[in-house]
């Protein structure tokens, strides 16, 4: 690319600006080809990157650190004051036309938004009751084994084969009842744990792009 | 460049430069590209604001048969500097404070 091929993609790209601006920058970047000397050109476009990258610092892009806003904000001195105004007022107008959108898709989006939680809710407290009937299945199956436990014992007149059955069978349900019960417990602690970190990641979200 | 240089780093430098003796772009960019890490082209939007700030001032001077426009300090941008300068000297010594290997120094200090 040759300086003047440089010089006229820039034009084109910063068309949008108003024209005192634009026929200052064409002027500061032709001056400073010029100025770089003869030879130099090549040089001055690789420092320059490409006529995109001066474009996009010129029309108010990626300022260097990219922290324009937050420097001034740390008390740089009030000279910075227009700058930041100019800045603020750039935000307020988009977040004026977010509000005016926000307002006229309020009628359908906000019902929609409220049936939407609704049915979040619903489907965890769907869930948690789910996994509560399990939990106390396992529980009684439980408190079943080891009643039947217990009874073998007065069985005792029918035989002692009649016992071993009632406890061996009574032993294992308590067993299995307390292993289902004690690992359902723990299912729906990871449950809730997921639903409630996926609740904060959104609330996070949601500060992060205010 | 580990640490980003934040804009008012770069008003400073700008101004402190201009503060030595008028220049024009060319020559200003290399001086602070000689000591900063900092791209071409984000000088251009540096020069303006300071500019609209009143912090910079501009002429022209005929130099082998164009114009050439000169920067030039003002005194308000003399008190920016300033100010800069101080704060810059705070903000260095918290750094090297921080940043400072000494080990008698209680971690539950300030």
């Amino acid at each position: 690319m040759t300086k003047d091929e440089f010089l006229i993609r820039l034009r084109t790209l910063i068309a949008a600006m108003p024209k005192e601006e634009r026929d200052d920058v064409m002027q500061y970047y032709s001056d400073y080809f010029e100025d770089a000397g003869p030879g130099k050109e090549q040089e001055v476009i690789r420092q320059l990157e490409s006529p995109e990258a001066v474009a996009s610092q010129v029309m108010g892009g990626t300022l260097p650190g990219g922290q324009e806003a937050q420097d001034r904000d740390q008390g740089g001195p009030a000279y910075g004051a227009p700058a930041q105004g100019q800045q603020r007022h750039r935000n307020g107008l988009r977040s004026w036309w977010g509000v005016l959108l926000a307002i006229c898709a309020a009628p359908i989006a906000l019902p929609l938004a409220i049936a939407g939680a609704a049915v979040l809710v619903i489907l965890a407290l769907a869930a948690l009751l789910v996994i509560g009937s399990l939990i106390l299945s396992a529980g009684a199956i439980a408190v079943m084994g080891g009643i039947s436990m217990v009874l073998s014992v007065a069985l005792a007149r029918l035989g002692g084969a009649t016992v071993l059955y009632f406890m061996g069978s009574g032993l294992a349900c308590l067993a299995l009842g307390l292993l289902a019960a004690i690992l359902l417990v723990k299912l729906a602690g990871l449950c809730f744990r997921g639903m409630a970190n996926w609740g904060m990641q959104i609330v996070e979200r949601r500060r992060g792009q205010q | 460049m580990t640490f980003q240089l934040g804009s008012a780093l770069l008003d400073a430098c700008v101004l402190a430069v201009l503060s030595r003796g008028d220049t024009y772009g060319y020559v200003l960019t290399q001086q602070v590209r000689a000591v900063i890490e900092v791209s071409e082209s984000a000088l251009y939007p540096v020069l303006r604001r300071l500019q609209k700030d009143g912090c910079l001032s501009t002429y022209d001077q005929p130099y082998q048969g164009r114009n050439r426009r000169y920067y030039r300090i003002t005194e308000r941008g003399k008190d920016c500097l300033r100010s800069y300068r101080a704060q810059w000297q705070t903000y260095k010594e918290r750094v090297d404070w921080i940043l400072s290997p000494e080990e008698g120094r209680e971690n539950d200090e300030g």
